[in-house]
Formats: C-alpha cells, structure tokens, sequence
C-alpha cells in the first residue's frame, strides 16, 4: 500500500502524551491506527451493515423452531 | 455495550416508537428464508436508521443471540460476525433492580412462560413500547398482557 507524508502540528500536552503512548518505532502506526478509528467509526452505519450481513449468511427453513431451539440449548 | 437502570418512560408528546427486541427476532431475521419476518423487521430497522424508531432489549440478549448463532448450523465465521454485527446496532440494553425482577417473576408464573422470556415483554411494558418477538408460543400466551407484536 502507498503512503502518503502528512505533517501536523500540536500542543505540547497532547505531543508529549502522544509520544510516551505509542510503542518505540510504531508512532506512524499508532496515529494511523487512531485516524482510522476516528474517521471510519464515525462513518459506519451499523444498522445498514445488518442488514446487509443478512445477504451473505446460510438462510434456513423453518428457522423459527430452529432458532428458538438454538437460543433454548444448554438450559434446563 | 453500556447497560442501564430500567425505568419507565410516559413522557408526554414523545411520538419516536419503542421496540424491544429478543434473540428470536433479531437472529431469525439474519437466517430466515420467511419473507414476512424479514419484510417487517426491516421496515423496522429502517425506522430506527431515520430516527423515527429507537431499539431497546435487556442485558440477556447478546447472551441468548450469541447461544442462537452457536447451535443455529452457522459456520464458526458466520456465528462470530453474526454477533459482532448484532452487538454493534445501536440497541440502549437495560438491567433490572429487585423489584422489577420480583415482578418479572410473578409474569412469568401468571403467564406460564419464562422467566428470560417475561423479562423482554416486561421491559417493553415498563418503556411503554413493542416487544417484538419471532417466539409463536410466548406470543399466545402473553398477547392479552398488551404491547407485544409477533414478527
């Protein structure tokens, strides 16, 4: 995957912070990795990705005694 | 997944719908080859997407899902992402305090049903919403009790 360079700048409780948080050598990573949680979390839509899980599962007849059977498993 | 206190709503004017949903209902919908179970709580879950709707259900339920998902004949993949799907909707999950429980449990022996099963129908009836339920035999046995639909 190409990278591309990004220069930031913050204030000193949050450089310093940043600095004794992220592993030795990983700095990149860990910015990226908290970027992506930021940005990405945000766009999710959890409901829309329900739904659409549903495309891509196994579907069963008579799933409703299966179901209630499976949820009723272990229980005395 | 943050759990709380459960307490009744009735705030006047509040026209946003409540459902309460169990394990039967929501895992069904993932596997089900019924179109009707799918056609309504998808128009459901669609309500929730446009704010018009908001989803509830106890702290049992990504217990109950999840032992669904794990006898349902998924593949182990399928069962994992099942569940990280169903625990990420935005579902406000409650507990019970003593009371409540002491009054789940006089349902469930009035009704003849469950003590897991009263306590989703019982939360529903505390919020004022709509428990929905894919469980036929809880649903004719509870119906009279209001505030339950059969998915």
């Amino acid at each position: 995957m190409s990278m591309k360079r990004l220069t930031i700048t913050l204030p000193p409780y949050l450089h310093d912070n940043l600095i004794r948080r992220a592993p030795e050598g990983g700095l990149s990573r860990f910015v990226r990795t908290a970027v992506e949680k930021e940005l990405l979390e945000e766009a999710r839509d959890p409901i829309k990705e329900f739904i659409e899980l549903r495309k891509r599962l196994t579907k069963f007849r008579r799933s409703r005694e299966m179901v209630l059977k499976a949820i009723r498993k272990g229980r005395l | 997944m943050t759990f709380r206190q459960a307490q009744g709503h009735g705030e006047p004017g509040r026209t946003m719908k409540i459902f309460v949903l169990d394990a039967s209902v929501t895992v069904n919908y993932l596997i089900t080859l019924n179109s009707r179970i799918v056609a309504e709580f998808s128009s459901i879950l669609e309500e929730a997407r446009r704010g018009k709707a908001s989803l509830h259900s106890s702290y049992l339920l990504p217990f109950e899902a999840g032992n669904a998902l794990r006898y349902s004949s998924l593949t182990p993949d399928q069962a994992r992402i099942a569940l990280e799907k169903l625990s990420a909707l935005p579902l406000n999950y409650f507990v019970f305090n003593a009371p409540q429980l002491t009054e789940i449990m006089e349902k469930s022996f009035l009704l003849k049903t469950t003590f897991y099963d009263t306590s989703y129908h019982f939360l529903a009836l505390l919020l004022g919403g709509t428990f929905l339920t894919a469980d036929q035999d809880y649903f004719k046995k509870a119906r009279n009790l209001g505030n339950i639909e059969l998915v």
